[in-house]
This record gives structure tokens, C-alpha cells and sequence, in this order.
């Protein structure tokens, strides 16, 4: 009975389930908008860092993009949240929201950046080489010779490094962000008890990773029927 | 046509190519022999300039090549076939054959596929154009390769060790392709061990060894009277 009952003080008392909704609500918002800014930043860098090692230009450009991504790759993405929120924005009045898909989109940046530039390195150097002797500039080569190769390998490592910026989104909890995470922190306060609030957060994010994990492999499915 | 001017080329601090000095005028169908490792290869890739020379010119119908607009065109005009065929993958036999002259706006889709089904056709390969690369003997993607280039109307051909990665039996094919080519009038380069093949489809040979073109001459020259201790060296080194 103990256990029915903070079931219902965790879901039901002052309609507090509405606090897992609005978790759930952010979660969402923060995760989808910081992919897509994490695939324009990234598909970009990659391309740049491709560019300049492909033409051996533009060497600067080449070291802000590799400094860009070692940066993000060699510290915490909390004390990036962090830094982005009490020092970049500290002076602004800003939604902690946005705050979030910018931090975290140029976290994620940095990871799809290498996914990206990877699978354009596994494709074999002679196809660069054969687009290059039929005439082809850099960019006729990537869009016609190589990104269709290497999608292939690219695509599911992505939707692995959405997977995990789902989870990653609970750091925002560390800046009062009301994500899941916060969320179950904030009725855990209210009802002295926690076995409940982390449970039920546990199993949305399990299913949130589920998903889109089935989305990936249908997807993997998909782009190795085409290829075969 | 084609002249190389001086050209050096280094990988560090190996010198991989030294003052090289060559001219190709039309219709001549060049051979180059030489030890592995004698930098024939990179010559030819410096040629189109896939690999970028250290130092000195090439010019093309009198143009340089160098690193602005005008490449691209060049290449256009300068086919190449690679050791490794490098077809993509990705694309059936005649998408592979038709992508370059489409996309550089050179041909209509309707032309190109038109164009494609000729050359196919010339290389007996009329019934493969729905296959994909991956479906092929690799005589037939080296053939492929050849059409490739050749939908492209190249003045010159340059060819990388065209049969060093095929069977005996395959290399037999692209070597009459390559024949039949060469009698049509076509410029060509050929960088090959196929001796055989030398002496009867080359104008001009042209033996390199360690970065230097050592010895040239028609194939009676190369063969029967060879000056330099290293070419006949060489020659000796083989079956």
C-alpha cells in the first residue's frame, strides 16, 4: 500500500505528473533543435576541414575548425553548458531553453563533425582521384562521388550520436533547465521520496533511446537494401 | 601537345621525380617502362595534375596547368584509367559511363546515354549497362573505365598501369582495347610492364629510372640496342 501511495503523491497530488510532461516537453525541444544545429554546424566544419586538407588551402581556417572540435571533444559538455549560461550569457536575459539547443548543438557540432568527416576518409582516395580526371571541381566530387558513398556509413553513426545527445540533454537539470531530469529532482523535493520520480524518468528515457534506436537500424535496413 | 618542363616532384624529403624534361606531340602513343618505384606513375599523375608537382610545367596545347579554371577543362580534354579501375561503386555501368558529360552540362542526359550505348557496344559490353560495377570481371571494369574517359572526347589518354591488376587472360582484352585505340589515332601515354605490349603498340618508349628518364627511343632502339647499363639491366631483370 506504502508503494501505491507514493506512486500517487509522485504523480497525482498537486497535479504533479504536469512536471514530467513539461520535463518530457524540454527534453524534446532541446534534443531536436540541438540536432539540427549540431548537423548545419557540423556538416559544415567537416566540409571546411575536407576542403582544406583536400586543397591544401586556407591552413587557418583549417586549424579554427580542428581547434573548434578538440575543444568541444576535450572538456566537459557540463562545463560548456556551464560556461555558455553564467559567463557567455551571464549579462543577457535569455530563454534557459534556448540556452540549451546553443550548448548542446555546439556540442553535438563537434561529435557530427568527425561522424562526418569520417565517413568521407573511409571512401578509397582513387574515387576522389577517377571524379578529379573527368573534369569534376571539389564540390562536383563530394556531391556526386562521395557523400552518396559514404552516407551509408555516416548515417547510422549519427543516429547513434542523437541517441546519446537525448541522454546528454539531462545536464541541463545542472543549470535549472525543466527537462526530465529536473523535473523527477523537483518532485523528489516535494514528496522526500526519490525510488519513484528517478524510475519513472529512467523508463521515458529508455523508451525516448528505444525508438530511435529502432529508427536507426530500420534506417541502417533501408540504405543497405539500396546499396546491394 | 603536351610538354613537361623541368618537372620535380618530392614526398618529404624523397625525391621522387628529377628534372623531368618530355614532349608528346599527336597521334604518338608513348610507352614508359621502368623499375617499380622508378616514379613512372607519379609522372603521369603529375601530368593532370592529381598529384601536384614540387616544381617545374606542364603544358597542354600550350596552357599551363595549375591550380584555376582552366584544369578542369584540360582534364576534361585528358583522360585517365587507373591500376584500380576506380569505377563508383555506387552508380550502374552506364551512369558511371554518362555522369561526367552530364553533369559538366557537355551532353544532354538523352545524348549522353545515346553516346554511351556506342562506346558500349565498342567494348562489348552492350549487355552490362544496368550492372553494377561489383557485377564485373575486372577486364570489363577496366573497359568501362576506358569508356568513361573516352565519352569525354579526350585528345590524350593517360593510362596507369592499366592490366597490373587483372588476370592474364583479362589483361588480353583492355590490350586490344588499347590497341584498337591507339590505331584510331589517338594520343596516348601508357605507363605499363606488359614489354610485349610495348614493343608492338609504341611509337616512342621512354625508360625512367630512380626519377630520371634515363633512355628514349622507337622500340627497336629500346630493345635490340639499348645504350645504358641501366636499361640493359633492366631488360635483362626480365623472364
Amino acid at each position: 500500500m506504502k508503494l501505491f501511495e507514493n506512486l500517487y503523491d509522485t504523480l497525482i497530488v498537486d497535479n504533479r505528473y504536469l512536471f514530467f510532461l513539461e520535463g518530457l516537453k524540454n527534453t524534446l525541444i532541446i534534443a531536436f533543435f540541438a540536432v539540427i544545429l549540431g548537423c548545419i554546424i557540423g556538416i559544415f566544419i567537416a566540409l571546411i576541414r575536407n576542403y582544406c586538407d583536400y586543397s591544401k588551402k586556407f591552413k587557418f581556417l583549417n586549424f579554427l575548425a580542428k581547434s573548434y572540435v578538440n575543444i568541444i571533444r576535450g572538456t566537459p559538455s557540463i562545463l560548456q553548458l556551464m560556461i555558455i549560461y553564467y559567463v557567455i550569457f551571464a549579462s543577457v536575459d535569455i530563454n534557459i531553453v534556448l540556452v540549451g539547443i546553443l550548448a548542446f548543438g555546439i556540442n553535438s557540432g563537434a561529435y557530427v563533425a568527425e561522424v562526418i568527416r569520417a565517413g568521407i576518409n573511409s571512401i578509397d582516395k582513387g574515387q576522389i582521384e577517377a571524379g578529379a580526371s573527368i573534369g569534376f571541381k571539389y564540390y562536383q566530387i563530394m556531391r556526386y562521388i562521395i557523400l552518396p558513398q559514404a552516407i551509408k556509413n555516416i548515417l547510422p553513426a549519427l543516429g547513434n550520436e542523437f541517441i546519446t545527445l537525448v541522454k546528454e540533454t539531462s545536464v541541463g537539470a545542472y543549470i535549472g533547465i525543466v527537462e526530465l531530469t529536473k523535473a523527477s529532482d523537483i518532485i523528489a523535493s516535494r514528496t522526500y521520496d526519490y525510488f519513484f520520480p528517478l524510475i519513472i524518468v529512467a523508463v521515458i528515457y529508455f523508451i525516448l533511446t528505444l525508438i530511435l534506436s529502432k529508427l536507426v537500424s530500420l534506417m541502417e535496413r533501408k540504405l543497405n537494401n539500396v546499396s546491394s | 601537345m603536351l610538354v613537361v618542363k623541368n618537372l620535380e616532384k618530392s614526398f618529404g624529403k624523397t625525391k621522387v621525380l628529377k628534372k623531368i624534361n618530355l614532349e608528346v606531340n599527336e597521334k604518338e602513343r608513348l610507352v614508359i617502362i621502368g623499375p617499380s618505384g622508378c616514379g613512372k606513375s607519379t609522372l603521369l599523375r603529375c601530368i593532370n595534375h592529381i598529384e601536384k608537382p614540387t616544381k617545374g610545367k606542364v603544358l597542354f596545347e600550350g596552357i599551363p596547368l595549375d591550380d584555376n579554371e582552366e584544369l578542369y577543362k584540360i582534364r576534361i580534354k585528358m583522360g585517365m584509367v587507373f591500376q584500380q579501375f576506380n569505377l563508383f561503386p555506387h552508380l550502374t555501368v552506364l551512369e558511371n559511363i554518362i555522369l561526367a558529360p552530364v553533369k559538366l552540362n557537355l551532353l544532354t542526359k538523352e545524348e549522353a546515354i545515346k553516346k554511351a550505348r556506342e562506346l558500349l557496344l565498342k567494348i562489348h559490353l552492350e549487355d552490362k549497362e544496368a550492372n553494377y560495377p561489383k557485377e564485373l570481371s575486372g577486364g570489363q571494369m577496366q573497359r568501362v573505365a576506358i569508356a568513361r574517359a573516352l565519352i569525354l572526347e579526350p585528345k590524350l589518354m593517360l593510362f596507369d598501369e592499366p592490366t597490373s591488376a587483372l588476370d592474364p587472360q583479362m589483361k588480353k582484352e583492355v590490350l586490344e582495347l588499347m590497341e584498337e585505340l591507339g590505331k584510331s589515332g589517338l594520343t596516348m601515354i601508357v605507363v605499363t610492364h606488359e614489354m610485349a605490349f610495348a614493343k608492338n603498340f609504341a611509337s616512342r618508349i621512354i625508360f625512367m629510372d630512380d626519377g630520371e628518364i634515363i633512355e628514349e627511343g622507337t622500340p627497336q632502339e629500346i630493345f635490340k640496342n639499348p645504350k645504358s647499363s641501366k636499361l640493359k639491366e633492366f631488360l635483362d631483370s626480365l623472364i
